[in-house]
């Protein structure tokens, strides 16, 4: 089974979605189950991690109930508060519908020492009880107080969103690749192969370009603990499915057919219990 | 039951871990129906992870293993074997590459497998190391292309033997190790050598909690190797814990699971209600009282240790 890891589907409007701004104007339109089910049955794409993109408790029932009715969702990762005081009853409320396999929020840019703050360290010790992975969503100079974070709690499930977002648009691979290679040494910590167009510039990035970060991470993670994800449709403001699923595809070529299986779909299965 | 990650394998393992040994008739003699109600028992108990040897009961573990492992889910299970040691009595050690392969070909069949999980160079104290580095890492590495298995460990007694292969391999090539009698009541010794494990972020498997029969009212087989002093070190133990409604089993369970740097510990039976036993000790929180007045009892004789190997690989004796 080849599973995408990482996409989002969406009702446009621009007061929900603010964050897409006029260089995004292409993704400024409903995205919705039917368009995504074209596009993987057209790349041969079997299921996939539907992924939060708004903040809202109302999102990730909305989300839960279009994985209910397309079989191709085969698991969601939701927003929940962590940090509020009514996290537990939340999480068991969401966790029984049995399609909820993760929580994310949107940790990237927030304030140095965001992460190991008590109640957010609270709402995450929680997440294992309900077998909920954590989807990491930073920039890249946020990747030392990850490390600070996934140490404090060993047992559970990280998920790294978008190789950390390194700055490919600089061409600059440090001080990335040795912040993501001590993050790698975590065994709890997991990465997507994802979003790495969007961090490139746009308009005029190359494979060439992103190649020598695909190696980084490759070597740092190995392939039992890396996953393919499309970060479809913000992927399309440089790339479309096609073309990243067919790069990602070029880079694993050299692998073992066991490893390639594990990067296009046997972690996923596996980190976030599908099927 | 607790999960903990193995080093950086990806691999999600339960704190209790199941050793075949018992299936091949090490311990004692064993019947196919009691392996079979074991396995599946360990299973349903939330045992996830499963590790045998062709070593044990010459293939016999490994035969009954797979006829346990028969209709069952391949993705309910991680399954771990060996290569290298075929028989200690007979001295029949042999890590060459066509042995190897042989072996892993003949290891899937009889587990009815496509693949194993982990794959380990099984006791290398008996091992020429400079063997073990250029000719079985490498073929292991190739049957890792192969798709045969996915991840590759060492196992050992003797501590030494670990950091004598780590130390010249490259990062990340072995993956895992398994230690057994070093993580026990009477022994805690492994404890040293897990922060430079950690650093390499290689994988910890503990093996046998209770000393392969030390710390058991039935006490060890006549073919263990520890010394008289031991054996009657750990004997008083049972005893004390006896005398004072301590199950010994239980607290060395408890004990070895405590460690969260370790990934799991296993044990080894052919009884369905031990293996249901030993699954709810693991889950039991650890009272450090009882724990203290028990590593009292053993003081005398802690750490003490036996060895064995190729003269280069054997640990100092401690006694």
């Amino acid at each position: 089974m080849v599973i995408d890891s990482h996409h989002h589907l969406w009702s446009y409007s621009a007061s929900e979605y603010g964050w897409i701004d006029d260089s995004m104007a292409g993704i400024r339109r409903d995205f919705l189950p039917v368009h995504f089910e074209r596009e993987i049955r057209m790349a041969g794409v079997d299921g996939s991690v539907l992924v939060q993109a708004r903040t809202t408790i109302e999102e990730t029932h909305r989300l839960l109930e279009m994985a209910a009715s397309h079989p191709f969702l085969l698991g969601v990762v939701g927003w929940v508060p962590l940090d509020s005081p009514d996290i537990l009853p939340c999480l068991s409320s969401l966790a029984g519908t049995g399609n909820l396999k993760g929580a994310r929020e949107v940790l990237q840019g927030r304030p140095e020492g965001s992460l190991l703050k008590p109640a957010f360290n609270a709402g995450i010790a929680l997440l294992k009880t309900f077998d909920l992975t954590y989807d990491i969503l930073i920039y890249q100079n946020q990747i030392q107080e990850t490390i600070e974070l996934v140490d404090r709690h060993p047992e559970q499930t990280f998920v790294l969103d978008h190789i950390a977002k390194p700055r490919i648009r600089d061409q600059s691979l440090e001080p990335w690749a040795s912040d993501l290679r001590e993050l790698a040494r975590r065994g709890n910590v997991f990465c997507k192969v994802s979003g790495m167009v969007t961090e490139a510039d746009p308009t005029s990035w190359t494979p060439q370009q992103l190649q020598p970060y695909f190696d980084v991470v490759l070597e740092a993670f190995g392939p039992n603990r890396l996953m393919f994800g499309s970060d479809w449709p913000v992927c399309l403001v440089g790339t479309d499915y096609a073309q990243w699923l067919g790069m990602v595809q070029s880079w694993t070529a050299p692998l073992s057919g066991a490893e390639q299986a594990a990067i296009f779909g046997e972690t996923a299965a596996r980190v976030y219990r599908l099927g | 039951m607790q999960h903990r990650f193995l080093g950086t394998t990806g691999l999600n393992i339960s704190v209790l871990g199941f050793g075949a040994s018992s299936l091949g008739g090490v311990f004692h003699d064993v019947r196919l129906d009691a392996c079979i109600e074991t396995v599946h028992a360990a299973l349903d108990g939330g045992i996830n992870f499963i590790d045998v040897s062709p070593a044990y009961g010459g293939t016999l573990a490994e035969l009954n293993l797979g006829r346990a492992l028969q209709g069952i889910s391949r993705d309910r299970y991680y399954l771990a074997t060996k290569i290298g040691s075929y028989s200690e009595a007979r001295q029949d050690f042999d890590y060459s590459r066509a042995a190897t392969e042989r072996s892993i070909e003949h290891s899937l069949r009889r587990l009815g497998v496509d693949y194993v999980d982990l794959i380990q160079c099984h006791d290398i104290e008996f091992a020429d190391h400079e063997q073990i580095v250029c000719e079985t890492l490498p073929a292991l590495q190739r049957l890792r292309q192969e798709g045969l298995v996915r991840h590759i460990g060492i196992t050992g007694l003797p501590l030494k033997v670990f950091p004598s292969i780590l130390d010249r391999v490259e990062p990340g090539l072995v993956e895992t190790i398994l230690s057994f009698c070093h993580y026990e009541l009477n022994d805690a010794s492994l404890g040293d050598l897990i922060p430079y494990l950690k650093e390499r972020g290689v994988g910890i498997i503990n093996a046998s909690p209770t000393g392969m029969g030390l710390l058991t009212p039935r006490g060890a087989p006549d073919w263990h190797p520890a010394s008289a002093a031991i054996r009657s070190g750990c004997g008083r133990a049972v005893e004390f814990c006896a005398k004072n409604g301590i199950d010994i089993v239980r607290l060395a369970i408890q004990f070895a699971c405590a460690n969260e740097a370790i990934s799991t510990t296993l044990v080894s039976t052919t009884s369905p209600a031990r293996i249901r036993d030993n699954i709810a000790s693991a889950s039991l929180p650890l009272d450090q009282d009882e724990l203290q007045t028990v590593l009292n009892v053993l003081k005398p004789i802690r750490n003490h240790n036996f060895t064995r190997g190729l003269p280069q690989h054997r640990d100092p004796i401690l006694c």
